[in-house]
Parts: C-alpha cells; structure tokens; sequence
C-alpha cells in the first residue's frame, strides 16, 4: 500500500514537471495564455454577479455589466457569458464532458455554442448538479467541480477560451467540509488571442 | 376440545400480550463446543448449528457478558463480515449492504421504528439476552420484506429455574449501567421481569464547535415474560418489553456576524413497546402450531428550538414520528416422516405511520396492509446430504406483491468437512418515507426540498405554480414519476466448515449479492434559491460480494483463540457501465484529472475492503476470566470530492480503523462476580468520520445473581 502510495507520489510529481514545462512552452512559442484565478469571490452578497475578463485577466466592476469589456460572469453557482439575455455582445459557450483540460486542444467544428436564454437554452453553461460543472453532495452539502468537464467559452470579442472550475471554495481545500467557505471560485483558463480555435 | 378453544379465543383477544416459543435450555454458561448449539433463526425450527445449511453466527451469553458489551452494537461490532455505521444511530452492515436490508427480531418478532432506513441497535440493551443469532443471505423466504441482508435474533433468556439477580457498572463519561433481574417458576407458572436503566453523560470531540458530539442521554428498559403449560401440549407465553430515552441537547450559544446570539436547547424522546403472545399446541407428535399475535408501538418526538438575542423562543426542529404495527401469524410445523419436515405458516400485518414528516403542518397517518404465506420444505435425503426449499408470498396493499424463493443444501462428503450452498431472494418494500416524505428544510437558509415518490408530482407542480422552480433534472424527474417497486435481491452463499481436529475449526463462506431496483435518492429539481428538490426513484443496481472466514483453535480448556477475516468488493453496476462507456468518467487525484479505469474505481461508500478480528478468551477454574479483542477495518470512503458521484482513487477515504477491548474479571462462588475493562485501548479516534467512538473507555463493574436450582 506504502509502495504504491509512494510510486503515485512520485508519478504525479513528474506529470506535474511534465505539464509544467509543456504550459510554458506552449505560452511562448503560441498566442495561447494560461491563467490561473484563485478564489474569486462570487457571492453576489448584494445581488450582483462578479464580471471577469479572460482577455485582460481581470474582475470588471459591475457598472460595466452592459458592456463587452466582460466575457463570464459568476454568482453561486450560476455562470453568464456575455451575450443573449446577459450581455450585449454575441458570447457563447458549452460543456464539453470527459476531457482533460490539459489534452483538450482543439474546438472541433462542429460544436455549438449556446446563449445565455437563446434557443431555449436557459444558461449556455447548464446550472443544476450533475448537468453543468458541478455536482451536489445532498448528505456532505458540498459542491463539487466534475472531474473531465470544462467550458469552451467564445468571449465577448469572439475569441475562444476553455475554462476549468477547479473550486468552489475559499482558498480552494482538497477536501471542503461544513466550515469551508463556499461561493469562491478558483479556476484555470486559457485564453487564444489569435482567434483560432485551437488552444496549442 | 373446549380446553383447546378457550385457549385459541383467549389469545386472539389478548391482542396486546406477546409470543414466543418457551424451550428448556440448558446453562449456556456450561462450556459447550459452539456446533452443537441450537439455531432457530435460520429455519423458523429448532437446529443444531452444525446442520444448519445457511451462514450462521451464534454469540451466546457468556461471550456478551464477559466482553462488557451493554449494547447491541457494542457486541455486533467485535464480529469479522459485521460493520457498525454511524448515521441515523448506529447501523448494522451485512455483507456490504445498508442497514436498510437486515431485519433485526427480538425473539423472533420484528423491532420496527427506523431513521432514514436505519434501526439504531444502541436501542437494544445485551442484558438477559440468552443468545444472538445472525443469518446471513437473503431470508425473505422465511421472514419477508427486510431481510435482504440477512436476519439479527436477539434470544431472550427464558426462565427455566428461580433466580434473581442484580449488577451495577459505572465507567468513563459517566456510562451507568443498572439492571435487576428475576425469575419464579412455581409448577406450570413461569414469570420472569427485568430491568435495565443505562445512562451516558455524552461527549465531546470537537471543542471548536459549541455543539456537544454526543447528546447526554438515558434510557430504560423493562421486560417481563409468562409462561403457563397447560399440559404437555399446550404452553402459552406472553413477552413485553418496554424502552424509554430521553436525550437532551446541552444547551449552547453561537453569535453570527451581527453579534446576534442564539441560544440553542431541544430534547429528543424515544420510546418502543413490543408485546408478544404465543400459543403452542402440539396436535399429535408430527404436528405442532404456534399461534402468535404481536404488537409494537415506537415513537419518537424531537423537539429543537433557539432563544433569539435573549427573547423570543423559536422552534426550529419539530419531528414525531409513530409506526404501529400489529401482526397476526399461524406457523404449523409437520413431521412427514424421519427424513423430512415441512413448515407452513400465514400472517397478516397492519402497518400504520402517524408522522409529521409528511405535510408541513399536520401529523398524517399512513397505513399499509400486508399479507403472507410461507412454505419451508426440509428433506434429509440421506446422511450426508440435506435439502431446504422454501418460498413466501407475500401480498402487499401499497406495492405489487412479491414471491421470495430460497434453496439450501447441505453436502457431507468426509465427516469433517461440511459444505453448504444456498441461493435465495430477498426483497424490500419501499417505506413510507420513500413513498411520502414532504420536507422542506426551512433551517439555515438552505431550503430544500425532499418528495416521497407518491408526493413528486403534486408537490414538483406547486413549487412550479409557486414559481420555485429554476429548472428540472429531466432523466431523474420522469425516472421519479414511475411508482415505486420493491427493492430485490438474489444471494448466493457457499460454505466450508472444516474440523482438524477437537481443538481446531476452521470455515470460509463466499458470497454475493445482486440487489436490482435500488432505490436512490437524487436532486430532481433546483430550486430558485438554488437549493435542491430530492426525491426517490429505483434506479441502481449494485453487487456486494467477498468471503468470510473464521479459525478456532482451543489448546486447552478454558481458552479460546480466533481469527476472522472478511475481504470485500462492492459496485454500483450503473457506475462501472459509465465508467466502461465510450464517454468514460473523470476523477481528480490531488489536483490531476484523470480518466477512471475499473482499478481506479473503489465501489459503495462507507465499505472496508478488509476487516479482521483477533479475540482470544481466557478463563481458569478459580474463575478468574480474562479477553481480549483486536478489530481491525481498512479505511472506507467518506466522501466524492470531483464531483463525478462515485468513489474513486483521490477521493476521500477514512484512515484504517484498528480497536483494542480487553476484559477482566471473576465469578465467586457465592453468585459475585466482579468485572473491569477497557474499550479502545489505544485511544483509536476519528473525529470527522467517525463521531461516534470517543476514544479509550473505562468501566468496573460488579454483579449478584442467586440461582435456586432445582431439586
């Protein structure tokens, strides 16, 4: 048991050397930017959502939230992109289920984007356990991020980001219990200023 | 004739008085090879334990007293295949399965009043308890709805000759321990009473939190069982018992943010009557009835409020719950010839819940009629081969109704080896929580909500009307609006059990469990505030299987040695089929998603792959007596931490559970018997996870008890 604790000690502490040095290759050598966000606070305690820019890596006040300058938007649980009902400019976004951050590369042609209260979509980015980016433990009452989806978000200028939630707590704890603090979200992106779809 | 049917009238209006059978047994204190004691729990008829073709453990008086245990969990817990859960009281887990899936019986008579499916056994006090008998494998077929898992039997001790008797205990946290006891028998009269007071002045683990971990409580418990012998063929006993608890909550302040305080009080009261009646009337030597009535009563009222800034009292927990339950049952065993036995039997059971769980303001009254038949077939085709076929019927007022088959043989090949099969069905119907449950957590600004299945779709179209609802988890919505069926199962078990010599035993039992139609409880709606609807639909199917073995070895008279061991695999079979799917399931290891593969998958929560027990018993003629026992569990899953539902490589896991209990004491010859000990040895804790052991645990004890023996 020992053994293998250690040799998956060991296997994780190369992979992580491994998806370091790729991350910053990659953010070199491409117009793709990685972006980690540490416990941003959304818990729209006096109504409103937080706005944030993947473009600029930066949170937008509020009073901005009628204009393009934000692209995602969080309060609770509950994600905007900025189009359709919740923002002026033509945002879109989807889920994609089962794949790594790390090897998802390229927004395939044929995905659809949805928009926030178009088509009959309610939220582009699906809100309810189990539908969207997390789930809900009725006995823990803990929320948790599923593992293997991500957001492919089209921002507000048109450019492609895919995002992974990472935490819904503050400071982000392994294991979140009743004393965390929910309402934080910490999540990694990346951001493709060229335009393209393809994230490499 | 007239005799006989004065009898039978006086029975069925005594509809308040009890049942059982009343044996003459002999001392169980007598040191006895543990093979030749009687079963009754695994046949509905008197066997030797080494003719039983079912998994069966017996702990008898003697290892109960001299363990210390006072509860019925304290003595379940030290029994390799045995795991006691801690939510909702302490739980039994049988082969893997939830507590929802054993029947628990107190001389044969099923113990009712379950929280969120679970029978808190810390209801249950060891004292004059003559014997515990496990089955383990489906026993629908003899018992019906429950008993899926398996089937508990707590014995009680039948009076058989005069006595009377008394012992006190006192240890850590203040657990008093009171009981008296006696028992006259004057011809055809037998009577025997008791009484048990226990008190616990609880706990706490964590001092951060202003909430006591455990509750101060007390109960008592009162039991009186009559026999008369009307002659050698008719014998009629009355059971009853009587249990009381209260527990209250240590009041304790919290402040929020704005400085405002809240003072917090509440009590909890518990109480469960049972009386049982048996008429026993021997036709002719092959043809025997027992004639029962049984009837138990168990409530519960919780009460919690909180003092808002010193003034105004606010209730904020109000629970009663009350389920009566009256059953009627003829059981006629028949001796066809010396090879074979047959056992009929039929019953009706009135089942009524009065509760306040399901509207948010009145106390509804919920009924449920059940009838069955039972058949039993046993054949002892010749000396080394026996066959056991039964099958229930069981007609279910509320549900469809449910046919449970069992098969059990028993091969002989070489004297010292002994080989049993057995395959059966179990079932469980749903209850009436799982049916109409309303509740909405109105505390702490959470606000769910939770709907029996037979309450989705009135309460899901209000909350609509109300404008509650943000959106409908569509699958689990419809997989909701379907009626609930009874949860099945198929057990399969296969024994060894070998002697190597007088000194040496040694058994191993395989086994599996199919349990189709699971029901699950999951979030069929979000509410606006973002908080959840639940409800109750059938949806998994999960698989529980492993081994159990055991080894005794007795090197000289008055010490016993033995091992156990029980390996355990577990899945919900919907999971391995996600995992196995082309879309596959994603986990996240310390940070590092990952896809599953069926290696990384670690089954049902709350299982331990491996647990283990070392007990070695000691006691010499001057009648010192000395124990000790070693159980030990593997770390069991707690908690999903990527969001993906199962439990998986990375998530959360308790550490390995490892408890020493030691034992000493001596029996003088006037009927004194002192005793101490220590639970927990080694300070063994887990706060988060496991909040009900509070560390190491001291008693002393002393007890009298006179026997008049009989001329």
């Amino acid at each position: 048991m020992k053994n293998r604790f250690l040799q998956f000690v060991c296997a994780a502490v190369i992979a992580s050397f491994t998806l370091a040095s790729c991350s910053k290759d990659s953010g070199t050598t491409t117009t793709a930017i990685s972006t980690s966000v540490n416990s941003l606070n959304a818990t729209g305690s006096d109504g409103h959502f937080t706005f944030y820019s993947l473009e600029t890596g930066q949170q937008i006040s509020n009073t901005d939230s009628a204009t393009t300058k934000w692209d995602i938007a969080f309060r609770s649980t509950t994600i905007l992109i900025n189009g359709g009902t919740s923002g002026p400019a033509n945002g879109g976004a989807f889920v994609q289920k089962g794949v790594t951050f790390d090897t998802y590369n390229t927004i395939s042609s044929d995905s659809t984007f949805k928009i926030d209260g178009m088509n009959g979509v309610a939220r582009a980015i699906t809100t309810g356990s189990g539908n969207g980016w997390y789930s809900y433990n009725f006995s823990t009452d803990i929320i948790s991020p599923i593992a293997g989806n991500i957001i492919i978000i089209r921002t507000a200028n048109g450019k492609y980001a895919k995002v992974e939630i990472q935490s819904y707590y503050q400071n982000a704890p392994i294991i979140p219990d009743a004393n965390s603090v929910s309402r934080y979200y910490t999540f990694r992106y990346v951001f493709q200023v060229n335009g393209s779809k393809s994230f490499n | 004739m007239l005799k006989h049917t004065i009898v039978i009238l006086l029975c069925f209006f005594s509809i308040t008085i009890f049942a059982q059978q009343n044996k003459k047994t002999t001392d169980t204190l007598q040191a006895k090879s543990n093979l030749d004691e009687v079963v009754v729990t695994a046949t509905r008829s008197e066997r030797k334990l080494s003719n039983v073709a079912v998994p069966v453990t017996i702990i008898n008086k003697k290892t109960i007293q001299q363990s210390g245990s006072l509860r019925l969990n304290d003595i379940l817990n030290e029994q390799a295949g045995l795991f006691i859960t801690n939510s909702f009281g302490s739980g039994l887990q049988m082969q893997g399965l939830s507590p929802d899936y054993t029947l628990i019986l107190i001389d044969g008579e099923p113990v009712v009043g379950r929280t969120s499916g679970v029978l808190d056994l810390s209801r249950i006090t060891v004292a004059n308890i003559k014997k515990i008998e496990i089955v383990k494998g489906p026993s629908s077929s003899l018992y019906g709805s429950d008993a899926m898992a398996g089937v508990v039997n707590i014995i009680t001790e039948n009076p058989y000759q005069n006595t009377y008797g008394a012992s006190v205990r006192y240890g850590s946290l203040g657990v008093t321990d009171l009981n008296a006891n006696t028992t006259i028998i004057k011809n055809k009269f037998t009577f025997s009473a008791q009484g048990n007071f226990y008190n616990n002045n609880g706990y706490n683990l964590n001092p951060s939190s202003p909430a006591q971990t455990l509750d101060p409580f007390y109960n008592y418990t009162l039991q009186a069982k009559a026999g008369y012998k009307f002659s050698d063929n008719t014998k009629w006993t009355v059971n009853a018992r009587y249990f009381n608890q209260l527990q209250t909550t240590n009041p304790y302040s919290t402040t929020d943010a704005a400085n405002n305080t809240y003072i917090f009080s509440g009590k909890e009261t518990t109480k469960d009557v049972n009386i049982s009646n048996t008429l026993e009337h021997k036709f002719c030597s092959a043809v025997k009835t027992y004639l029962r009535v049984y009837y138990t009563d168990y409530q519960s009222a919780t009460n919690q409020s909180y003092v808002y800034n010193n003034s105004s009292n606010n209730i904020y927990y109000n629970d009663y719950f009350e389920q009566i339950f009256t059953r009627f049952e003829d059981q006629t065993d028949i001796t066809i010839n010396n090879k074979s036995n047959l056992i009929v039997g039929a019953g009706w059971i009135f089942d009524n819940v009065k509760s306040n769980r399901y509207d948010e303001t009145n106390v509804l009254t919920k009924k449920n009629n059940i009838g069955y038949l039972f058949s039993q077939y046993d054949w002892q085709i010749n000396n080394w081969w026996n066959l056991i076929a039964g099958v229930r019927y069981d007609y279910n007022q509320n549900y469809a109704s449910h046919v449970s088959p069992k098969l059990a043989m028993q091969f002989i090949p070489i004297k010292k080896l002994k080989i049993n099969a057995s395959i059966g069905g179990g079932f469980k119907a749903p209850d009436f929580r799982q049916l109409y449950l309303n509740f909405t957590n109105t505390s702490a600004g959470t606000g769910y909500t939770v709907l029996g299945n037979n309450e989705v779709a009135a309460g899901i179209q209000l909350l609509q009307r109300q404008g509650q609802i943000q959106s409908i988890n569509q699958t689990f919505y419809n997989a909701a609006l379907q009626p609930l069926q009874p949860e099945t199962s198929t057990g399969i078990n296969l024994g060894f059990n070998y002697t190597f010599t007088q000194k040496v035993n040694a058994n191993i039992n395989f086994f599996r469990n199919d349990v189709n139609n699971l029901i699950t409880t999951s979030a069929i709606a979000q509410k606006t505030n973002n908080s959840f609807v639940y409800s109750y639909f059938n949806l998994n199917r999960v698989y529980t299987q492993g081994f159990e073995t055991e080894i005794k070895y007795a090197p000289t008279k008055g010490l016993q040695i033995s091992a156990g061991y029980q390996l355990l695999y577990t899945a919900d079979k919907h999971d391995i089929d996600s995992i196995k799917s082309s879309a596959g399931v994603y986990g996240r290891d310390n940070g590092v998603v990952y896809r599953l593969t069926l290696k990384d998958y670690k089954g049902l929560f709350n299982r331990s792959t491996h647990s283990a027990n070392i007990k070695v018993y000691y006691e010499n003629k001057s009648g010192w007596f000395t124990n000790i026992r070693e159980i030990y569990r593997s770390g069991w899953g707690v908690q999903d931490l990527d969001g993906n539902l199962m439990l998986n490589r990375g998530d959360l896991f308790t550490k390995d559970f490892f408890q020493t209990n030691i034992s000493i004491g001596k029996f003088f010859n006037n009927g004194l018997k002192v005793q101490a000990g220590c639970d927990n040895v080694f300070n063994w804790k887990d706060i988060i996870n496991s909040p009900n052991i509070p560390g190491a645990l001291f008693y002393a004890g002393i007890s009298y008890s006179f026997t008049q023996h009989k001329k």
